[in-house]
């Protein structure tokens, strides 16, 4: 398993690559039987779905009527090009991915290799950093409402008693954001801090080693073997925390309910208010259409970007 | 080494007590009342507040008993999470295994079929489901609810299934044809038990977003196949927000997974990760 592999398994399967299968392999047998009924069911509450939200894009589509479509029209994607709301949803969702995400990795990854050798505790702070990833985003939503209330929470009453000025959390169109971004690290960044210390785990020591045999310093160990390494698993756990991230509901719906104003309405809440508050379906379909493309585009460039970096790291 | 490492503890700490902090504030306020919340922090029970269990009671069987949504969650949960790791467990075994072949496609592409219906956003399909469900008469029923969980959870379950598959040698399985087995009593006797971990990991993700979910259980549940999530939304009441409840249902609706965790600490990261590493 050298590490010059790496890069290809962070999406490809081991097959195909032209190696023929011995006699007797199973790869000689039949393997559409494994795989049909996950295509049949991803096609089924997956894919007709998102067919029948594009059609719901293109047409006037209301709660009484059933299934009947109203005729096709693109007033609801025209209407989106123009509307601010959705723009500044779109601003405060990459606002949210590009800042939450590099902080969840920058606070993630020190903690994975400060915790990677074996220290006295080590066991224990592993669990409890692990603990936020496993509560509900409604339960975050609330608890960090709770806690950053201006009248009677937790953190108003230290920052009184420190006499620090009075600080708006939830109730700030500028402040409230970023109240945002502190609960999303404080619940992410665990995931990106035990894919990562997995990463460091199951790297191989002798490199290493070696290196420190030659007389490499630590930092420059950490520089020139550590992080190379740790690249494949680093870009592998960005990109899930991304995708995730740009689909930021509950948290955000328990904490602030998208406010003040419309400062912390991510994309996904904004379509959710379209659909089931001013029942508004098919422009509800047509924004979050519009955030699927968004998504799908930021994927495909991302993946390709960080082959091509892979590779240069790892040569 | 110990004395030379001993810098270390001040960044894991400052991260640990902010860590921490939200997790004790969410225990202790579990028992508190009106008083020991509107007249300012209270941080200290017995100290600066009296405790009381009185959420608790109301919580377990008394005026907002979750027991019928804790059961709701359990039986989705688990019905969602069994179905979709063994379709995914199928998928990846057939990606990991064979070649395939459908028009220009090959193992590759298939299996980035599978795992790119991740990154579409729920609430893409979430709008589609409730007008289909509306029709169908399956809104706000168990079935209804394990019916969308799986289908969201089949595309991660066969990625972490494919990756761990990937790890384990095939020379056994092949033994297995020679002694005349099927592809698929070969994958059921041989490579499943041999994945257990796995298998374990794969289960524990996929459950714990099912249990946590939230867009899907408001849109399209109301009543009779309301989860955990929902139980925890609705605290917040026209005569204010009932804290204590939030916090200890939070708390229950948290126990499962710690206890996972704590068990299994080693063997979830491990086994999350799979072949992705090797």
């Amino acid at each position: 398993m050298g590490v010059t592999q790496t890069e290809s398994s962070v999406t490809s399967p081991r097959l195909g690559k032209g190696v023929a299968p011995a006699a007797g392999s199973p790869a000689h047998r039949n393997g559409w039987p494994f795989v049909v009924p996950a295509i049949l069911l991803l096609l089924l509450l997956n894919i007709f779905p998102l067919v029948f939200s594009v059609v719901m894009s293109f047409s006037n589509v209301t709660t009484d009527n059933g299934l009947k479509l109203a005729s096709a029209t693109l007033a609801n994607w025209s209407h989106l090009l123009h509307d601010s709301g959705f723009w500044d949803s779109m601003k405060f969702t990459v606002f949210l991915v590009v800042v939450g995400v590099s902080l969840e990795f920058l606070i993630g990854l020190s903690m994975a290799l400060l915790l990677w050798r074996k220290i006295p505790g080590g066991g224990f702070f592993r669990v409890l950093f692990s603990i936020p990833m496993m509560l509900a985003p409604v339960a975050i939503g609330f608890m960090f409402r709770m806690l950053l209330n201006e009248q009677y929470g937790p953190v108003d009453s230290v920052f009184h008693s420190l006499h620090l000025p009075d600080v708006l959390w939830l109730s700030s169109t500028t402040v409230a954001p970023i109240s945002v971004i502190i609960m999303d690290v404080w619940q992410w960044t665990p995931l990106m801090f035990l894919l990562l210390l997995a990463g460091l785990q199951a790297m191989p020591e002798d490199a290493i080693e070696a290196a420190r045999i030659d007389g490499a310093s630590g930092p420059r160990i950490l520089w020139d073997i550590v992080l190379p390494m740790l690249a494949p698993i680093s870009v592998m756990a960005v990109f899930l925390r991304m995708v995730l991230a740009f689909t930021i509901f509950g948290e955000i719906y328990l904490l602030t309910g998208g406010g003040p104003g419309t400062s912390t309405t991510s994309t996904t809440l904004l379509a959710y208010f379209q659909g089931f508050q001013t029942f508004n379906l098919s422009y509800g379909s047509t924004i979050s259409l519009a955030l699927l493309i968004f998504v799908t585009a930021i994927a495909t460039l991302y993946l390709s970007v960080t082959r091509v970096l892979l590779r240069r790291v790892q040569t | 080494m110990r004395v030379r490492g001993a810098w270390r503890y001040v960044p894991i700490v400052f991260w640990a007590t902010f860590v921490a902090l939200p997790i004790y504030w969410m225990v202790i306020t579990a028992f508190k009342d009106n008083s020991a919340i509107y007249n300012g922090a209270r941080w200290l029970p017995w100290v600066d507040y009296t405790p009381t269990s009185q959420a608790w009671h109301d919580v377990l069987g008394g005026s907002e008993s979750v027991i019928g949504p804790l059961e709701h969650s359990l039986i989705i949960s688990t019905a969602a999470t069994l179905i979709a790791v063994f379709i995914g467990s199928l998928a990846g075994y057939g990606l990991a295994r064979f070649r395939l072949k459908l028009g220009f496609m090959r193992n590759n592409d298939i299996s980035f079929f599978i795992v790119s219906q991740r990154i579409m956003p729920p609430v893409v399909v979430v709008l589609a489901f409730f007008m289909v469900f509306k029709y169908l008469h399956l809104l706000d029923t168990l079935l209804g609810m394990t019916i969308v969980y799986t289908g969201f959870s089949v595309p991660l379950a066969t990625w972490f299934m494919l990756s761990y598959f990937r790890q384990i040698p095939v020379e056994v399985e092949e033994a297995a044809y020679i002694d005349g087995d099927t592809p698929f009593s070969a994958f059921w006797r041989i490579a499943l038990p041999l994945s257990l971990p796995g298998l374990i990991a794969t289960s524990l993700l996929t459950f714990s977003f099912v249990w946590n979910e939230f867009l899907f259980a408001v849109v399209l549940t109301s009543n009779k196949a309301t989860t955990l999530p929902i139980m925890i939304a609705i605290q917040q009441g026209e005569q204010g927000t009932n804290w204590w409840n939030i916090c200890a249902i939070s708390l229950i609706s948290i126990v499962p997974m710690v206890l996972f965790a704590i068990v299994l600490q080693r063997r979830l990261v491990t086994g999350l990760l799979g072949g992705a590493l090797k």
